[in-house]
This record gives C-alpha cells, structure tokens and sequence, in this order.
C-alpha cells in the first residue's frame, strides 16, 4: 500500500510531540505520567505510521496515540490545578505557568495532528 | 473515506474519554474544593437519634444577617474614629463645622484612598449585590459636609485618572513578587498629578473652603519598600517613598493658597515622614488614619466633623528620617556568597541552588532596640551623657546625634479636641501575680471625650549588663467618654513578666541555661502621654531633669512627675518567669555560627551596631539547613495505633450540659484524646496533614466533618470567601445561620480596619468586640478558622505588610492579639495567629535566613505571640516562610516544641503557611519538627527529591517517632476543633453518610459515553474495513 498525506501528518504529529515532551521539562511543576503519555503517543504514532504500508491495522495507531496524548495533557493540568489557581488570585504571575501554557499549544497542536491523521490514514487502503 | 472517518471519530472518543478519565481519578483528590464552589458535599450528617437535642452549641446574638451587616458597619466605623490619630491642630482647625465649612478633598488619591492592603488584607465590597463602597467624599457628605464635587469630578477626569496608581487594578501603587527577587523592589507609584493639571478655574472652586490633602501610601502582601525606590508615577519623584513627593509637596502649597485651613489626612499604614508638615505654620491640622478598612471613612469624617474625639494613639515611632534606626542597616536583599545565581562554591561549601530558596539571609543587629526602644534609650544616655549617645553614628543630620533631630512624633503620641491629665495613684505589684496601677485621668478641656492611657515601665539598667530598653509599654487602659472637669479612675492590669529581660547567660537552679530576668532595684512607672513623655517624666524623677534640658518634640508634652510611681524589688529574681525555659535558638546569632560577624546595638556604645551585613559564606553547619535538612523517614519504633475501634467520637470530648450547652471540653491530657486519635487510619492522618491547610479536612472515623480556614485579619478574604453563602449546601437548611439568597449573602466580609488602626484605638472592648463580630460573620458563613490576626513585628517602617500587623511594640501586639482572639474563641470562632515567627519582611520571605539573638527574639517578636498562645485563646498559629538561622521556622523544634509547648503550655494546632514547592518547606520536616499540618497541596514536590506523602505512606508505617508526631499535630487540631462551631450540627447520634454528589455521577457518566463511542467507532471502522 501507498503512502497517504496522513503519513507525514503523523510524522509531523510525533515531531510536535517530541518538542512538546522536551518543552515540558521547563514547566512550573510536572509529573511523570504526563510524560509516560506523551512518549507512548510519539512512540505508537511513529510506529503506526512506519508499519502502516505493511499492515493496515496501524492505521489505527494515531486515534489511539490521540487519546494518549490527551491523557497525558490531562495529567499536566492536574498537577498545575494550584499554580492556575494561585494565578487566578492573584498570588503568581501569568509568568510563573508561561512555560506550561506554552506547553499545552504545542502539546494540543501535536494532539489536532494526531486527530488529522487519524482521518487521513498513513496508508491508503484498497 | 468512511474508515478515515470512523477512525477520526474514534480518536475523537477516545481522546474525550482519556480526559474524562483523568478527571475522574483526580477529581476526588479535590472534591472538597469542587464541593465548596458547587454547593455539594460528598458527606452528609444524618441524625439517627430522635433529633430532640437542640446542636447548635453557638448561636447568633443577631436575628438576621443584615443584623450583623449593620453592626459591622457600626463598628468599623467606631474602630476608625477612636484609630484616628490627631498628630497637630494648631487653633482648633480641627473639628470642622460640617454646616457651614465648604471642604475641598485635595490630591488625586482621595478618590483612590488606601482601604486595606492589597492580597491578605484587601478590604473590599460587593457592590454588584448591593453592598455599601464608601469613598472620602461619600463618607463627607454623609456626615453632612458640603464637598466641592468640582474638584472631586476633575480628579475622575480622564486626564487626572492616567495617573492612578495602578500595577494590578487602579489604587494599587506597589508591585507585589511572589518568585524569589534578586533585586530590591524598584519603584512606587504615588498616583499624584502635576500642579500643572490645576486649571485657574478648577481652583477657584477651592477658594473660601477648608482643604483636606489626602496623602496614601499603599500596603501589601509580598512587598516591601525599599529607600532606594524610585517614583513611577509620571514626572514625579520623593527622595525616599516614605516621605512627601513633589507632586504632594506641590498640591499641598495649591490647597494652602486657595483654602480657609489645610488639614492632611495621612491615609498610610507605614510610617511616613512628616517633619516638614508639623513644622509647617499653614499646615492647621495632620489627622492619621491609617488604612481604615471598607467602612473606615465613616469613622474619619465623624473626626472632622467633631461626632467624635479623637483618642487614638500612634502604634509606632514616627522619625523625621524614616531610614534612621539601626535595623534599616539591615532590612532587604542579601545574599550568600555561594548564592544559586551569581555566586561561587566555596572550598567544601557548595554552590547553593534555586531549589533550596535559600540564597538570602537578613542579621537582624538592632538587638532588642526596635523602634522606641531604640530612640528613646539612646535619648535617655543622650540626656544622662553615657554610652557615646551623642556620636554621630547613626545621626540623620550627620552631626552629633540628638533626639530633637531624629523624631517626629514618638510612640504613643497623639491628641484630642481637648485636653486631660493623668494622674498614677498607685502601683501594686507582686512578682507571679497580675498587678495593677491605678490612674485617675480628668478631662481639663473644654469637649467630652475619652483618653487613651499608656503605662510605661523603666527596668534598672546596669552598664554591661543586660540589654534593656530605656521604655517599655507595660499595659494601657481607655476612659470612657468624659465630659469637660469630669474625672474617672481606670484600672491597668500589669504582667510583671512583660517588665523581664531574656538573659541568654543565665544559669537557673536546675542548671539550664537562659531565663527571664528581673534585676534587683528601682522600677519607674509613667502615665505619660506618649513613650518619650513618659520616658521624660521619668528622667524628670529619678535623675532630676527639668525641661531647660530634657527634650520635648511637641508643644503639647508637659513633664509631670505625678505621672510617675516607683516600685522596687529586692532582689534579682531569674526564676519566677523561667518555668521549664531555656536557651532555643542560640543557632540563629550568626556570632554563634561565624563568629564575630557583627556588633549587636548596644547601650554600652552606641557607635556599635551600625554594620551592613551584605553577604555571607555559610559554614558547612549551616548548609545542612540550607540545602538537606530533610527529615529522613526511617524504620524504628514499635509503631503507633491506627484504626483502633475506641467507640469514641469527636462530639463526645464536649462537655455539654443539660440546657444543652457547651461547658468545657475533655482535658487535654485525657487519654481520651490519644485515643480518639487512634480511631484515625493513616490514610486520614495523611489526608489531613497532606491536604489540611486550606480546608480542615473530615475525619469520618471520628464523626469529625470537614471545615474551613480562610484570611484574614480585616475579616474573611472576598477572593477566598465570596460571601456569606458560599460554604453553604442545600442540606445546611435547617441551620439557624444558614443563609442563600438574602441580599447580604453575596457581601464581602473584608470589611474591618487594618490592625495598626485597630492598635491605635488603645480600646480593648472595641477590639474584643472586632473578634466576636468575626465569630458571628463564621456563623453566618459556615467557616470555622480564620486566618488572623497578623502578629508579627513592624520591625522597620518599610515592609509593606505591616498593615496586617499592629505595632513596633510587643507588649501593644501581645494584648490586641490575645483580646481579639478571646472574642473571636467565644463564638466559636478558631483564630489563627500568623505568622510566627520573625516574618519581618516580604522580600524573599520565602526561605529568607533570618539571625537574631535569642533576647531580642523573644522580647520582640516572640512576647506578641504569647500572651495569646499561653492563654490559649489563638486554637492555632500559622507558621511563617523564612528560616530562623537556616532551620525552616515551621519545622524549628526550638520554638515550636521548646517554648511554645514546654513554656507557654500552647495546646492549638500549627499549619504551615502556604506551601508553594520549595523543598526547605516540606511535610517530612514539618510533621518531625512538630509544625503541625500543611497549608497547600503536595503535587508541588512530585518532581522534587521530597515526595508526596501520600506516596510514601508505606514508608512512614515504619517509622514510629514520625507517625508519634503526626498524631501529636493532629491531636492539637481535634483539641481545638472541639472548641469550635465545628460542633453544631453534631450530636452522640450524628452519623456520616458518603454521598456521591452529582457532578461524580456526572463524570461517570461521561467515562462510559465515551468508551462506549470510541468502541462504537471503532467497531464500525473494522467493519468497514472487512466490508471493504
């Protein structure tokens, strides 16, 4: 089977990922199963994509790596619930959770890709 | 296309699951929180008896809560008049005839007036729901005053407002930081305009009117001022923040040209420098008021207008040079040489790091001559020729140092629309007893009105000896209002303790070292107006000054012996005040830990004492404090009891009698107590240590429901509590105070006047009242602790939180937090006294070392926390953010374990403040150290080497002095949860039942929609596929 456009938004999906996972270490305050999450998304994504020409079946790789990337956002947001309220009341600064905000696009922009890809398909099928 | 559909979709579903699963593991870890804002609970009381038992043990003396709006309003507004201080009115400019005195408010913040502070102490209304938001010309004209709303209206103009102080919201001129500084605070904005903006026919409209110059300096939480700041409002500059700015200096001259009579409202917490003012010929009149709350201006126009006379007295010394006292040579930022940004490792003394916030330290060298202390003892070796007094060490002119250069208006002074005499008739002491002094006070003026009465004490002074103030404040009284000849005679109470010395050198009977000191000889008491005429009159007897050589600051002061009484002792007593204390914290004199690092201030030399220390490479000692400190959980013991099955509840511990009343609680040395807190699992003792801060969390093995803790010292923080009726739920209905949609219910609380008014008034009914007042708003708002009041020290004029504490003095601190605690206990209300201990100032607070000699510590700061904590009318303290020497101060067994339970007998719970992820702050030091439970939530250590405690609950099942210790803290907390409103609703047949509240449903419910969709897609999506 060939490649399709979803095979390099896929590609493109992990990279964001990555950079994400790599913009995650400035955060206010992180936990570790935002970044179990995060790299088991890249991971499948990358083997989904890699595999997909072969076996069809990884085409479903990235809603599942969507949904793992979702979890692993959503796991940030838990341990950052203080700081966001501490920002709200005034106590921090919008400055003190910029590097997690900023986190959360990218890591939200990898997540929409995953979506996309997930539509698309890495691999046309018959 | 349909696959690439149905796998989009899917991973749609998926996506939306994975969240909602997320949500639903970590909701309950927060379901008190989403319990308070949704109106929920996860727990309901059911009473299983035959609900003939009437529980609510604290009642409302009011019959409404707008009741209880009214009466705060009335209060605050008291509080403001008799927390004025009258600093000048020269031919009676003062009061003013509100029926034919037109007034021009002058200068831009009158619109803007300092009410509070900002953060912890914001005072605030909600006036979306009705509440009243009185500004200075609202509160003028209520009192029947014509204000020239032309002037009023060209400060709102658009042109006037682009000079508002405003860093966060308009009125707000200082920056507050909470992230570690590593440059002392910048700027200030004082918010005046230019005298350029003043049309001609803007000031014609002032002409033939009284003026009434509002100067405003601001307050806040996590700030601070510093000398070297400079004026961010536009063109305009002071040479320090505390003192007149031009565009002020040049308002002031305006209002003198175009009005009858200048009088200037100093609306500012921090002392100022008012020199010029007072000497001023066209100045008629300096009335102080501080930041007088929401209501407060109420009470300042009743001022004005002669509703009221003036009785309040200054809380702290006012110095022509706001920077003059030797602890402003020590008061900002300092760092370690191996500090975390621009220092170096040291030989074996490693580079500090941003996670030990531990890069700053202050030396606190003043010794025990904080404020007056200072001034007025160097006065008195000025005036007796000792200790090199006059060198010019120290001086503010540069010249030989001399007390009429360096004071403006001393401790204690302030004035009234007419005049009294005190007269002390006698004093009655006898060591280990309460003594008294009696003082006959007769109004010599012309208007009734009533006297604040401050006795001072003299201790002998021995050269080399013990360090001793000149002065001190040993008690006050307030007549009631006096109508002109007449005369009243008030009692003081004195704690002879108040008049010891701490000496550190000390050997007791029983061979420990450090004691409570009172040396033999003479002890002179005054009733003089103010601590400088009190230290006069003293001088005046005992080395026979007259007033061709003493010093007098103002016209006002008199020398009058009969003010005087001298009581002796025998004997050098060290030990009737020295029950169980010793030496605690030697390691915070940095001599102790580097020697020979700084000469204290001492009388012995005044020249000494004078030394910036600016930075400091810590020893090895030092750097455990500062980097590893941490408590290591360890396998040792026999272990502890949890789950026991006693049979005992939380309600049981009440004494309640047969009219169904509370009439004591359960001792707390019963047994009974360990074993209620054995009934606990860990895994509640570790929710509530873990999670207890912010709300008290329930306690279902005990019958104990969960609680809640909120600032603060003006009253309960609107950003924290927004209104009465948010800690409500729906099956509250049946309580007598419950409240949900009466018009008040949305008010703010936030509501009394800051505590340096509030110490001005010198009137303990008013403040005990203020605390009953507080007792009856928690009723009313279903709150059970409040965070206050503030009881630290105003060490210098420049932290900028001093609005949330009362004075200089200790002994003024001591009494206010100990009378406003008592009122807020017999409502049921659980005071919490923060922020203990040495938290004197807001920059880098967090972690901030801070060195002192264990006299000072406890003469000072520590004496205004003890009457209330040996008394135990404060059911709990907060503990502060700085290290004392390098130990966190909430994990300091020395001043938490040693004297605040071996020495003062203090049986309240202690809570952290805030914890915000620094490691030095953390639950394995303060839990060990017996600092109680923790203000905050542990996620913040996840990725730090301390953990949370949740996770290493396996670990401290083995560690037996830990788990001995987190019973100890919880112990506390239960004790004074006992003497609180956390018993109404209780009875011995009360039950918890859980409940699953709806928005958990809710969560469920989108859990198994959304699994159930994906697998739909998903299905579908391979079904296709085999299809195709």
């Amino acid at each position: 089977m060939k490649k399709s456009a979803g095979f390099y938004i896929e590609i493109l999906a992990a990279i964001v990922g990555i950079v994400s996972i790599v913009m995650y270490g400035s955060s206010m305050v992180t936990t570790q199963k935002t970044y179990v999450f995060l790299v088991a998304a890249v991971v499948v994504a990358l083997a989904g994509a890699l595999l997909a020409p072969k076996m069809p079946i990884c085409n479903w790789a990235a809603p599942v790596a969507a949904a793992l990337a979702a979890a692993g956002i959503g796991w940030s947001v838990t341990v950052m619930a203080d700081p966001i309220g501490y920002v709200i009341s005034g106590l921090y600064t919008f400055a003190d959770i910029q590097s997690w905000v900023i986190f959360v696009a990218v890591a939200g922009v990898a997540w929409l890709l995953y979506l996309v890809a997930s539509f698309a398909g890495a691999a046309k099928e018959a | 296309m349909k696959k690439g559909l149905m796998r989009g979709l899917a991973g749609i579903m998926a996506s939306l699951c994975a969240i909602c699963l997320v949500a639903t593991s970590y909701a309950p870890s927060r379901a008190a929180f989403i319990n308070t804002r949704l109106g929920t609970s996860s727990f309901e009381l059911v009473e299983t008896g035959d609900a003939s038992q009437d529980t609510y043990y604290y009642k409302s003396e009011f019959e409404s809560l707008g009741d209880l709006v009214q009466a705060n309003v009335d209060l605050a507004t008291q509080i403001s008049a008799e927390g004025s201080v009258l600093l000048k009115n020269q031919n009676a400019a003062l009061p003013l005839d509100a029926a034919s005195e037109g007034v021009t408010l002058w200068g831009h913040n009158c619109l803007f007036p300092s009410k509070g502070g900002m953060i912890g102490s914001s005072a605030a209304a909600n006036t979306d729901a009705g509440q009243d938001d009185p500004g200075i010309p609202d509160a003028l004209m209520s009192r029947g005053f014509n204000v020239n709303m032309d002037m009023v209206g060209f400060y709102a103009s658009e042109e006037a407002f682009a000079y508002t102080r405003q860093t966060f919201f308009p009125g707000a001129g200082l920056l507050p930081a909470f992230t570690p500084a590593y440059e002392p605070p910048q700027f200030y904005m004082t918010g005046e305009i230019p005298a350029s903006m003043y049309t001609d026919d803007i000031l014609k409209t002032a002409d033939g009117t009284a003026a009434v110059c509002v100067i405003t300096r601001d307050s806040s939480e996590a700030a601070d001022y510093a000398p070297t700041m400079f004026c961010a409002t536009d063109g305009d500059a002071f040479e320090r923040p505390l003192a007149l700015s031009q565009y002020e200096k040049d308002m002031i001259e305006l209002a003198k040209q175009h009005s009858t009579k200048v009088i200037v409202l100093i609306n500012a917490d921090n002392p100022m420098e008012l020199e010029d003012l007072k000497n001023d010929a066209d100045i008629d009149a300096i009335l102080w008021v501080g930041a007088p709350g929401e209501y407060g201006f109420y009470g300042v126009a009743d001022v004005l207008a002669g509703n009221a006379n003036p009785s309040g007295r200054l809380p702290d010394t006012y110095a022509i040079n706001s920077t003059s006292s030797p602890a402003m040579m020590n008061f900002g930022l300092y760092m370690y040489s191996n500090n975390s940004q621009t220092g170096a490792a040291a030989g074996d003394v490693p580079q500090l790091t941003e996670a030990n916030k531990g890069d700053w330290f202050v030396v606190e060298n003043e010794g025990i001559y904080n404020g007056y202390k200072y001034y007025e003892t160097r006065y008195e070796d000025e005036m007796l020729g000792q200790g090199n007094a006059t060198a010019t060490e120290g001086s503010s002119t540069g010249a030989a140092w001399s007390y009429a250069n360096e004071i403006s208006y001393p401790f204690g002074f302030g004035l009234s629309y007419t005049t009294f005499t005190n007269k002390l008739d006698s004093v009655d002491l006898t060591l280990g007893e309460t003594g008294t002094a009696t003082v006959t006070v007769t109004n010599t003026g012309t208007v009734a009105g009533k006297n604040s009465v401050e006795l001072f004490v003299q201790a002998p002074y021995t050269a080399g000896g013990i360090e001793k103030s000149a002065i001190q404040l040993v008690g006050f009284g307030k007549t009631q209002i006096l109508e002109p000849g007449a005369s009243e005679t008030i009692t003081i109470d004195i704690d002879p303790a108040l008049m010891a010395s701490y000496d550190e050198t000390a050997v007791k009977a029983d061979g420990t070292q450090g004691a409570w000191t009172l040396d033999a000889g003479d002890y002179y008491f005054s009733v003089g107006t103010d601590a400088h005429t009190a230290l006069n009159d003293i001088l005046a007897v005992k080395a026979g000054l007259d007033d061709t050589k003493l010093i007098k600051v103002n016209e006002e002061s008199d020398i009058d012996p009969a003010r005087v009484q001298v009581w002796n002792l025998a004997a050098t007593d060290i030990e009737t005040y020295s029950k169980n204390v010793q030496n605690a914290f030697q390691e915070a004199n940095i001599n102790n830990l580097i020697p020979d690092t700084i000469e204290y201030t001492t009388r012995t030399d005044w020249t000494k004492g004078w030394t910036t220390i600016d930075t400091l490479t810590p020893t090895a000692d030092m750097m455990v404090g500062l980097t590893d400190s941490n408590y290591e959980i360890t396998e040792n013991g026999d272990g502890v009891t949890w789950g026991a099955d006693n049979g005992l509840t939380f309600i049981q511990m009440l004494d309640i009698d047969d009219e169904g009343k509370i009439v004591g609680v359960t001792p707390f040395e019963d047994e009974k107590w360990d074993q209620l807190v054995q009934q606990m699992t860990l895994d509640e003792a570790v929710q509530f240590i873990e999670c207890g801060g912010d709300d008290l969390e329930n306690i279902d093995s005990v019958m104990l429901p969960r609680t809640y803790m909120n600032d603060g010292p003006v009253g309960f923080a609107f950003d924290q509590v927004a209104g009465y009726k948010t800690r409500w739920t729906k099956a509250d209905a049946s309580a007598p105070t419950y409240v949900s949609d009466q018009p008040e219910a949305a008010y703010s609380m936030a509501v009394f006047p800051t505590e340096p008014v509030v110490a001005a008034t010198l009137n303990k009914e008013l403040v005990e009242r203020e605390g009953q007042l507080m007792g009856e708003e928690a009723l009313y708002a279903k709150e059970s602790t409040i965070i206050a009041p503030g009881t630290n020290l105003h060490r210098t004029p420049y932290c900028a939180r001093n609005h949330e504490y009362y004075s200089e003095d200790s002994v003024i601190v001591a009494i206010m937090t100990e009378t406003v605690t008592r009122g807020m206990q017999s409502k049921g209300l659980l005071a919490q006294a923060k922020h203990f201990a040495f938290n004197h100032q807001e920059l880098n607070r967090s972690g901030i070392s801070t060195f002192l000699t264990e006299q000072a510590g406890r003469e000072n700061e520590l004496r205004g926390f003890q009457l209330a904590m040996s008394h135990n009318t404060t059911a709990s303290i907060m503990t502060a953010f700085n290290r004392i020497g390098t130990v966190f101060v909430g994990a300091h067994s020395g001043v938490l374990e040693q004297i605040a339970r071996n020495e003062w007998g203090y049986l309240g719970g202690m809570v952290t403040d805030m914890v915000n992820g620094a490691d030095y702050m953390n639950w394995r030091d303060t839990v060990a150290g017996g600092g109680g439970i923790m203000l905050g939530n542990t996620p913040n250590w996840l990725n730090t080497n301390i953990g949370t405690m949740t996770d290493a609950k396996d670990a401290i099942a083995k560690d037996t002095f830990f788990q001995q210790q987190m019973q100890t803290g919880i112990k506390h907390w239960i004790y004074s949860l006992a003497q609180s409103n956390a018993a109404n609703g209780l009875s011995e047949t009360t039950v918890m039942k859980k409940v699953t509240p709806w928005w958990m449903t809710a969560l469920y419910a989108g859990d198994a929609a959304f699994a159930i969709l994906t697998l739909l897609f998903l299905y579908l999506g391979l079904k296709s596929k085999k299809k195709a």
